[in-house]
């Protein structure tokens, strides 16, 4: 299933209750604390649920979950083709 | 219409919110939480073993010749007392009382006052007065009796904290149900709509409509006295602490929803879906560590 940013952002406003629309895509999410631990997990379960690949510790770093970009790529390049 | 009205809710349902806004009309005063209605109810309880009489305070006056209408009239005159008189301090001719942990008390509190008073009953998603509670027992560091005892049954707190609000909203929408003139209210709709439900509410009390009411409520400072501490820290009304249930984790959402979808179906609330797909406790726990791996600054 691809992943629309719409989809996403509609996703953390859900769990963050921020509205991300207001950041850019490139600003900082977890590292900044707009994101935290338990909402991290829950993203990643549900990038798992869409991209049906299973995250593994190489996955799990702030250079493909900090923004709102990094995560579109992540996902992009982990949908099956 | 009576000078009294007792606003009834579950803790953490918006009754300091709407106390706080029924004191800034010109004929209602209302104190901070004075407790004096659950110390009634506490005067008021009774054991009852199968074989025997009720045991209690008003059975046992009963046995010295006071019966319970007396009892009740003598109790209501002490409890409408403070009231009364706090209303004349303030040159008004009404009040409201509210406490946060007097649904817990609703029987006793309806016995004491039914046919007295006119009845506000407050009610709020279950999963955010769950949410809501475990931020106020963080807050204050402990519980309060009427939580305790949930605590002692239920070791996971979150649990605890929904059969509390299951049983405090249950009585609470039972006493809306029943009671004449009772007027049922939601803290979605007082945050969402507050002028629209305060000027409904206002004319359903009798009481005179009042545009500015708002207004000078959220102009007020907190004053010292037992309640919300995070409703004075607002000058403005809204809805953000609406659906915070859904930050919850999801496996407790889902624990939580299996015990109070029932209720909040019965109260109008939509049930809250079970998503069990996510639902993988291990899995979940292995990305936990992952992220926490994540916060380690590299080397």
């Amino acid at each position: 299933m691809t992943l629309t940013k719409d989809a996403l952002l509609e996703y953390l406003q859900r769990h963050v209750r921020t509205d991300l629309r207001a950041l850019g895509d490139d600003a900082p999410l977890f590292s900044t604390g707009v994101i935290d631990s338990f909402a991290m997990v829950e993203l990643l379960l549900f990038l798992q649920s869409h991209t049906g690949a299973k995250l593994g510790p190489e996955d799990v770093d702030l250079d493909n979950f900090d923004s709102i970009a990094r995560i579109m790529a992540f996902a992009a390049a982990r949908e099956p083709k | 219409m009576t000078r009294g009205i007792v606003i009834l809710g579950p803790p953490r349902s918006g009754t300091t919110l709407l106390r706080r806004i029924l004191g800034a009309h010109p004929d209602i005063a209302a104190p901070p939480e004075t407790y004096l209605l659950s110390g009634a109810a506490r005067f008021l309880h009774e054991d009852r073993f199968s074989p025997g009489l009720p045991i209690g305070a008003v059975a046992g006056l009963g046995f010295a010749g006071f019966d319970e209408a007396e009892v009740l009239s003598r109790l209501r005159a002490f409890v409408f007392g403070f009231a009364d008189d706090f209303a004349r301090r303030h040159d008004k001719r009404r009040w409201a009382l509210k406490t946060a942990f007097d649904a817990f008390h609703v029987p006793a509190i309806r016995r004491l006052c039914a046919g007295h008073v006119q009845f506000v009953c407050l009610q709020r998603q279950g999963l955010d007065v769950i949410a809501s509670l475990e931020e106020l027992v963080h807050k204050t560091g402990g519980y309060v009796d009427e939580l305790h005892a949930y605590v002692r049954r239920h070791p996971d707190p979150l649990e605890a904290f929904a059969q509390a609000w299951i049983d405090a909203a249950g009585a609470v929408a039972e006493l809306a149900a029943d009671e004449p003139g009772a007027i049922a209210l939601r803290y979605e709709d007082l945050v969402r709509e507050p002028a629209a439900v305060i000027a409904d509410l206002l004319a359903r009390l009798g009481a005179r409509a009042d545009e500015g009411v708002l207004a000078r409520a959220l102009a007020e400072l907190g004053e010292v006295g037992f309640g919300d501490w995070k409703t004075y820290g607002r000058a403005t009304i809204d809805d953000s602490s609406v659906d915070r249930w859904r930050r919850l984790p999801a496996a407790a959402r889902a624990r939580l929803a299996e015990l109070c979808n029932p209720t909040l179906v019965r109260l109008g609330y939509g049930a809250v879906p079970i998503d069990t797909a996510t639902d993988d406790a291990q899995r979940r726990y292995e990305l936990g560590l992952m992220v926490q791996r994540m916060r380690r600054p590299t080397s």
